[in-house]
């Protein structure tokens, strides 16, 4: 780790041309994949990821570089050579580094870097075997184990200088059926920002037996047949419909820059009453959970929606200088690799009053979208799309035969105003969340919940 | 910086049969414009290494960017718990190197010696430019450079040192429009190892009127249509479902294909070949990542599946030569079958003439979510799409929140005509435009 009295000289580098703010970024970082496929372990590997971020802000202007040579004669080259692209006159610095302690929220009791192989691999045996012998049509189980163990510590020229210690670990089930030339897929993943005492907690054959159960569902399953209709998005995964056909707009690398359809719309209404959202960087051991962001500001809870009016947007140190707003402690990065931006943590829907079995029943023809696969969006036209994994009509208010292949696609602006029910069964999936400050681990959640109108895309026709 | 020599010294002492060294030296800028002012300047300048081993018969890996010669124990201690890890009966291969290479065309890197002014003058002009052409361009979305230059050195116990550089730029830009209410945006990029190609007035002419082009559009009726894959929309699909070519896909039968060589499997109109050495890509291999020769190859060939993509392990398990296709996603990845310079055959009819051929169909000039609405283990697709409804062999109006479904193997059966005009993405995955006679399409 670098000293203190380097720190600043590498920090003062930074501002010689009239930056006016400063911050270094290093990273230590052990990463361990395993996969079990075809019964045998087919990867295991190691990755050391090791560098250093450079950041020099002048008002709402940024440059960044990074390097792996972190000596401080390595980092001060890196310093003066991204100086060189300000030309400003130089700001007179006073600032004394102080170490801050960070709180841990998101204790670990079994450290990855204290479980063998061995172990591990015995958690991916669980999942495999339970997955292959549910049906004979089951051709092909992938299970993985990913884990992530990354030190952080952040310094700038606020003085602030504080580290911190990120454990993610992921266990992934893909399962592959096939039957007649056709072949379908499922998959889900157990994860958290916690040790391996999550997979201790979890029933790791139930959760095998319920993606090998969607697979031979979908195998057997109908084409869905586009048209428009009334869609019920079930919990968990469902809420990546949140993530991607709002959350993204409403963080500040868009709104900032005026290019994003909620730019401008604080205190509007862009959701219909029964939707209330938060993002919730703060739930102990949650998946997209840290205890600071990657700015080093302590994570919070952030309401985005409340009874459908816009109250917050999710901001980041630079992007709040061109807003005139308060940080939001949302600012993250894949890496040393990536300068930090306005993301997402864990973002969900809050519960509403009804049953899921009320929302069914309430629903004479529909698609019942029970997991829902990924998706993107435009954030300047808010255009959507959305992958359903396994999908189920309703008919008569009950749910008939399983559909596959549906695509849900809309828009951001409006999709929201369009839930007319919302259930009272909040669950949260995992996901990895790709943007401009690259890969991060990131939770999506919602009660099952009911759109009124939407156009579902899909390959079976009127025969 | 590691002595690699010292590291191949202590991995034989400590039981590894055979190691290998794989260092990328990477070095990049990046430069973001936004309304006039530089939003973005990002430098780099990076060395990380792969190693692999063989240990008790099965083969170790491990990355690392801590380059300081106290790191070597780590890294090989971490290489024999990995390949102790491993069950599988396919074992990789530490090669001695091909008897020869082919002659690749010397990269052009007087680029990165451009003062970075001049680049943001470049971005500036395009940016001016863009929003000059239409007074409905309000803004763009991206306007961005981007230079990388990587030198790969492969280093290892069986004799083999051999290195390659590789290098390229690119421009992307990405224009939103507005009238009224509706806003719509498109982007395009223009890669080259030649700063002097980038054509800023053309390249904006495109992106100013497909913005612009797709003001006010509104789906269709849902039903089947003919379908016009624009190229680089059509390399797009493409470049999704490329796993289905691949020998570790056969392994894992997780591709339709297998067991289907030699058979017809699509349409004889279509070829398609994987060639690291062509000359119409931004870059060209002579070798891939496990330094096995590249070489050009037909892997569809008149709709007959010819051969699959390997590298060393998967030839080895399939019994089989290597293709060359040894490449590694990302440094911190394994050597998995990746294709480069991948493309669709070009044929002779050219776009106009396709839209000519059209009594009611669609035009596709953007689809998204293609890591989601497309399966490669199934072959199916539900894609959300953009681009323009033809009626009478005419453009008659802009198309948007449509999904166009099929299955790809099935949608290959069905190709009428092949585009006169391929384009590489900067994927390296390439394609002429595409006619589809018929697809699903659901809208209204």
């Amino acid at each position: 780790m670098i000293k203190k009295e380097d720190a600043k000289k590498v920090l003062l580098a930074c501002l010689e041309t009239g930056g006016d703010f400063a911050e270094i970024f290093l990273e230590n970082t052990i990463q361990n994949d395993l996969e079990l496929s075809s019964g045998t372990i087919s990867k295991s590997n190691t990755s050391h990821i090791y560098g250093a971020g450079i950041r020099i802000l002048h008002e709402d202007q940024e440059v960044y570089g990074y390097t792996n040579d972190i000596t401080t004669e390595g980092l001060l080259k890196l310093a003066h050579a991204l100086s060189k692209s300000f030309d400003y006159e130089k700001l007179d610095f006073n600032f004394n580094l102080v170490e801050e302690k960070v709180e841990n929220n998101h204790p670990v009791s079994i450290k990855a870097t204290e479980i063998t192989n061995d172990d591990k691999v015995k958690y991916l045996d669980e999942v495999y075997n339970e997955a292959k012998q549910y049906h004979d049509d089951i051709s092909q189980v992938i299970a993985t184990l990913w884990d992530h163990n990354q030190q952080v510590t952040i310094i700038n020229s606020d003085g602030k200088m504080i580290s911190d210690t990120r454990s993610h670990i992921r266990i992934g089930l893909r399962v592959i059926a096939s039957k007649d030339g056709v072949m379908q897929s499922a998959s889900d993943s157990i994860a958290g920002n916690q040790g391996f005492e999550l997979f201790l907690n979890r029933d790791l054959k139930l959760f095998a037996k319920n993606v090998a159960e969607s697979a031979i569902n979908m195998l057997n399953a109908e084409e869905m047949e586009g048209q428009m209709m009334p869609v019920v998005i079930h919990n968990a995964f469902g809420g990546v419909i949140l993530h991607e056909a709002c959350g993204h707009a409403l963080e500040a690398t868009s709104v900032a820059k005026g290019i994003s359809v909620f730019s401008g719309k604080l205190g509007e209404k862009i959701a219909s009453d029964l939707v209330t959202a938060v993002d919730d960087g703060t739930i102990s051991n949650a998946w997209g959970s840290a205890n600071i962001d990657d700015e080093g500001t302590k994570t919070k809870k952030n309401v985005l929606i409340e009874n459908g009016i816009l109250k917050s947007y999710l901001v980041d140190k630079r992007n709040a200088r061109t807003m005139k707003c308060d940080i939001t402690a949302s600012s993250r990065r894949q890496s040393y690799r990536y300068s930090p931006t306005s993301r997402m943590t864990n973002t969900f829907i809050v519960n509403g009053k009804q049953t899921f079995d009320e929302i069914i029943a309430n629903t004479k023809y529909g698609l019942f979208a029970k997991k829902m696969g990924g998706g993107s969006v435009n954030t300047a036209t808010g255009e959507f799309n959305f992958a359903v994994n396994e999908g189920y009509m309703i008919e008569d208010g009950k749910i008939t035969r399983p559909v596959r292949g549906a695509t849900l696609v809309g828009n951001g602006a409006h999709i929201l105003k369009k839930v007319d029910m919302v259930g009272n069964n909040l669950m949260r999936g995992h996901g990895v969340c790709g943007s401009a400050s690259g890969m991060i681990p990131a939770d999506v959640g919602q009660p099952t919940i009911r759109v009124s109108s939407m156009t579902v895309g899909g390959r079976g026709g009127k025969k | 910086m590691m002595n690699y020599e010292l590291l191949i010294k202590k991995a034989k002492e400590k039981n590894i049969t055979e190691v290998e060294i794989y260092s990328q030296h990477r070095q990049g800028l990046d430069i973001s414009l936004f309304n006039g002012k530089v939003d973005k300047y990002v430098m780099n300048d990076t060395t990380g290494i792969a190693v692999r081993g063989i240990y008790e018969n099965q083969m170790g890996y491990v990355s690392s960017e801590n380059l300081n010669d106290d790191n070597i124990d780590f890294i090989i201690q971490k290489l024999k718990d990995n390949a102790r890890a491993l069950t599988s009966k396919e074992m990789g291969v530490i090669f001695e190197g091909s008897k020869s290479y082919p002659e690749v065309k010397s990269i052009d890197e007087s680029f990165l010696k451009i003062n970075p002014q001049e680049k943001i003058e470049v971005l500036k002009k395009l940016e001016e430019t863009i929003k000059g052409k239409d007074p409905r361009i309000t803004s763009l979305g991206h306007c961005i450079y981007k230079e990388t230059k990587i030198d790969t050195i492969i280093k290892n116990s069986k004799g083999l040192n051999i290195a390659k550089s590789d290098s390229y730029c690119y421009i992307y830009a990405s224009a939103v429009a507005k009238d009224n209410n509706d806003v719509k945006s498109y982007g395009d990029f223009f890669i080259t190892n030649d700063f002097n190609q980038i054509n800023i007035d053309e390249f904006s002419d495109n992106i100013v009127n497909r913005a612009v082009g797709l003001l006010n559009a509104s789906p269709v009726d849902s039903k089947k249509y003919p379908v016009i894959f624009e190229n680089k929309v059509f390399a797009e699909i493409l470049g999704a479902y490329r796993s289905m070519f691949s020998g570790e896909s056969v392994l894992k039968k997780v591709t339709l294909l297998k067991d289907k060589l030699g058979k017809q499997m699509v349409s004889d109109k279509i070829t398609l070949i994987d060639n690291p050495i062509s000359t119409e890509s931004f870059s060209q291999s002579a070798f891939d990542d496990e330094g096995v020769g590249c070489y050009k190859k037909e892997i569809i060939s008149k709709g007959v599946l010819k051969t699959f993509l390997h590298n060393l392990k998967t030839a080895k398990a399939l019994n089989t030569q290597s293709t060359g296709n040894g490449f590694k996603q990302n440094l911190n990845s394994p050597v998995s079958v990746q294709s480069y310079n991948l493309f669709v055959q070009k044929g002779t009819t050219s776009p106009d003439e396709m839209i000519k051929s059209v009594d009611e169909g669609l035009l596709i000039t953007g689809v998204a979510g293609l890591h989601a609405g497309v399966n490669p283990v199934s072959g199916d697709f539900s894609l959300q799409a953009t681009g323009y409804l033809i009626e009478n062999r005419k453009i008659m109006r802009p198309v948007n929140l449509i999904v166009v479904a099929g299955n790809f193997l099935d949608m290959l059966n069905k190709v009428e005509l092949i585009g006169n005009d391929l384009v590489f993405t900067n994927q390296q995955i390439g394609a002429p435009s595409i006619k589809i006679s018929q697809l699903q399409v659901s809208g209204k």
